[in-house]
C-alpha cells in the first residue's frame, strides 16, 4: 500500500493554515512558485509521513507530523527535548515535500531532454532537495513564528535521509557555482531546484556554457556541448545509487564517497571542457589564419590547395562528399565557413575514415 | 540590514568553508555578528543571530543515522529507486520495501524515527510515477 490520500483539510483550520504559510515561505525563500494546488490531505496509510503528488496536493500525516506542530504551539508549556525534535522534524518534512513542488518534471520529448525519473534523475531531485530542506529550515521556523513559542526547536540538528544522494548534490552544486563564474552555491542550488525535471542537467551544463565559451560556441552547438558535459555528471549520480543502496557502508561513509565520486565527475567535466575549448580555438585561429593577407601564407595556401584530396566515395552509402584536410590544412575555397560542433571525429578538421 | 541578507552570507559561507573547524570561521563568524547586529527589528535581529551561530553545524551538514535500522532502511529504498523491471514488478517493490522500512522506523532510536520513515515519502512519489507510466502504457 502507498499514500493514500484521506479527508482533505478545512481551509479554515490552523493546521491547513500552518501548511500554506510554510509553503509561501519555501516559495519565498526558493524564489520559485510551486506546483501546490492549494489543498492538504491526511495521511490515511501510517507508513508514511506525507508526500507531495504530482497533481500539486499534498498528503501529511496528522499524528506524526501535524500533532507535534500543534503540541508545539498550543502546550502552553517548555516542551520536552524529544517533543522539540519532532517539531523540528515535523517542519523539515514539510519543507522537503514543498521543496519538491517547486519543479515539474517537464517535457521529455523535447530534443535533449534527459528522463525524470531515471536513477540519476531521480538522485539528484532527493539530493538537491534534502539539501535545501535542512539548509533553510531554521529560516522557515522563523517565518511561521514557530521559534516564540518552542525556542528549542532550534537547538537541534536535523539527521538526513538521503545521505549519498545529498552529498553527491551538495558537491555539484558547489562545483557548478565554482565554473559559472558568477553565481553562488545558494544561487545554483535555487536555480536546480525551481527547474523542470528533464531540463535540469541542461541547466547545470549551461551554467559552465554560458561562463566559459560565450563568443566561442556558436548558439546551435549548445545541444552538442551540453551532452559532452551531461555525461559525466549524470554517469556519477547513477553510481551514487549504488553507493547509497549499499548495505556495508555507514551513512557517513556514502555521504564521503558520494562527494569523491562527484568531485571525480567534476574532473571530467573540466577535462570536456577543455577539449571542446581546445576545438573552437583552433578553429578561429585557422579562420585567422585564413584571412590573413600574407605572401608566405599565400604560398603555402597554394601548395596546400595542391595537396588537397577528396575524400573517398564509398559505394553503398549516400553521403554528401566530405573533405579531408592534411593535419594544420584549412578548408578550401567556396566551401562554407562553419565551425564544426566538437566531437571525437572532428576534431582538428580530420574526419575519420571508414 | 535585514535578516535573509545575513542569511544569504551564513549559507554562502557554510559551502565555502568546508570544515567547521577552519581558522576563518572565527574571523566569518564576527563579522557576520556585526552586520547581524545592525538590524533594527528586535526579534530579526536575534534571529539573524541565532543563524549565524548556527554555521558550525550548517558546515558539517545534517548529521547521518548511526542505528542498523537507519543504514538497513537507507539500502532498502535505495535498491526500491533504483529497480529495473516492469511499473507493476516496481510498484509491488517499493510498497513492500515501504511496509518493511515504516517497521524499522518503530524499532529505531526515537531521533532516528521520523528520518527513516521520511524516507518512503520518496517511495511514495517513485510508485505514483510509474501508475503514471502504466496508465499511459495502456492507453
Amino acid at each position: 500500500m502507498t499514500s493514500r490520500k484521506g479527508a482533505a483539510l478545512d481551509p479554515r483550520s490552523p493546521e491547513y493554515q500552518w501548511v500554506a504559510r510554510v509553503i509561501r515561505s519555501v516559495e519565498r525563500r526558493t524564489g520559485s512558485p510551486t506546483r501546490w494546488n492549494g489543498t492538504v490531505y491526511e495521511e490515511e496509510n501510517q507508513n508514511f509521513l506525507g508526500a507531495a503528488h504530482p497533481d500539486g496536493s499534498m498528503t501529511l500525516n496528522l499524528a506524526k507530523v501535524l500533532d507535534p506542530v500543534r503540541i508545539a504551539y498550543t502546550a502552553g508549556r517548555p516542551l520536552s527535548p524529544d517533543e522539540e525534535f519532532r517539531a523540528r522534524d515535523a517542519v523539515v518534512t514539510v519543507v522537503h515535500e514543498a521543496a519538491h513542488l517547486c519543479s515539474r518534471p517537464g517535457d521529455e520529448a523535447v530534443r535533449g531532454s534527459h528522463p525524470a525519473h531515471d536513477v540519476a534523475g531521480r538522485t539528484l531531485e532527493e539530493g538537491l532537495i534534502e539539501n535545501w530542506a535542512h539548509e533553510n529550515v531554521d529560516s522557515v521556523i522563523y517565518d511561521v513564528g514557530l521559534d516564540r513559542t518552542a525556542p528549542g526547536v532550534l537547538n537541534h540538528r536535523g539527521t538526513d535521509a538521503y545521505p549519498g544522494y545529498s552529498g553527491a548534490a551538495r558537491e555539484l552544486v558547489d562545483g557548478l557555482a565554482r565554473r559559472s563564474g558568477q553565481l553562488s552555491s545558494d544561487q545554483v542550488a535555487r536555480q536546480l531546484v525551481r527547474t523542470d525535471r528533464s531540463q535540469r542537467w541542461n541547466a547545470a551544463a549551461d551554467l559552465v556554457i554560458d561562463n566559459r565559451f560565450a563568443g566561442l560556441m556558436p548558439e546551435e552547438h549548445r545541444q552538442t556541448v551540453r551532452h559532452q558535459l551531461v555525461a559525466p555528471m549524470r554517469m556519477a549520480f547513477a553510481a551514487v545509487q549504488a553507493m547509497q543502496q549499499d548495505r556495508s557502508l555507514v551513512g557517513a561513509v556514502k555521504r564521503v564517497r558520494s562527494r569523491r565520486a562527484t568531485i571525480s565527475a567534476l574532473g571530467a567535466l573540466d577535462a570536456a571542457v577543455t577539449r571542446i575549448e581546445q576545438h573552437y580555438r583552433d578553429w578561429h585561429w585557422q579562420q585567422a589564419q585564413q584571412t590573413r593577407p600574407d605572401v608566405e601564407q599565400q604560398a603555402r595556401r597554394e601548395q596546400q590547395r595542391s595537396e588537397f584530396q577528396p575524400a573517398p566515395y564509398r559505394e553503398g552509402r549516400k553521403r554528401k562528399r566530405r573533405w579531408i584536410l592534411p593535419q594544420g590544412g584549412r578548408q578550401p575555397a567556396g566551401q562554407p565557413q562553419r565551425v564544426p560542433p566538437p566531437g571525437e571525429q572532428q576534431t582538428r578538421w580530420r574526419r575519420r575514415r571508414g | 540590514m535585514d535578516y535573509d541578507t545575513v542569511d544569504a552570507e551564513v549559507r554562502e559561507l557554510a559551502h565555502k568553508l568546508s570544515d567547521p573547524d577552519d581558522p576563518a570561521l572565527a574571523t566569518e563568524t564576527a563579522r557576520l555578528t556585526e552586520l547581524a547586529e545592525q538590524i533594527a527589528d528586535e526579534v530579526w535581529r536575534e534571529r539573524a543571530l541565532a543563524r549565524v551561530r548556527r554555521l558550525p553545524d550548517l558546515i558539517a551538514g545534517p548529521q547521518t543515522g548511526t542505528s542498523p535500522q537507519y543504514d538497513e532502511a537507507s539500502a532498502l529504498v535505495a535498491e526500491a529507486l533504483g529497480a529495473t523491471g516492469s511499473p507493476a514488478e516496481r510498484i509491488e517493490q517499493a510498497e513492500r520495501t515501504a511496509a518493511t522500512v515504516a517497521g524499522l522506523a518503530d524499532q529505531a532510536p526515537a531521533p532516528e524515527s521520523g528520518t527513516i520513515l521520511r524516507m518512503n515519502s520518496a517511495l511514495a512519489r517513485l510508485i505514483e510515477e510509474l501508475r503514471i507510466e502504466e496508465q499511459r502504457a495502456e492507453a
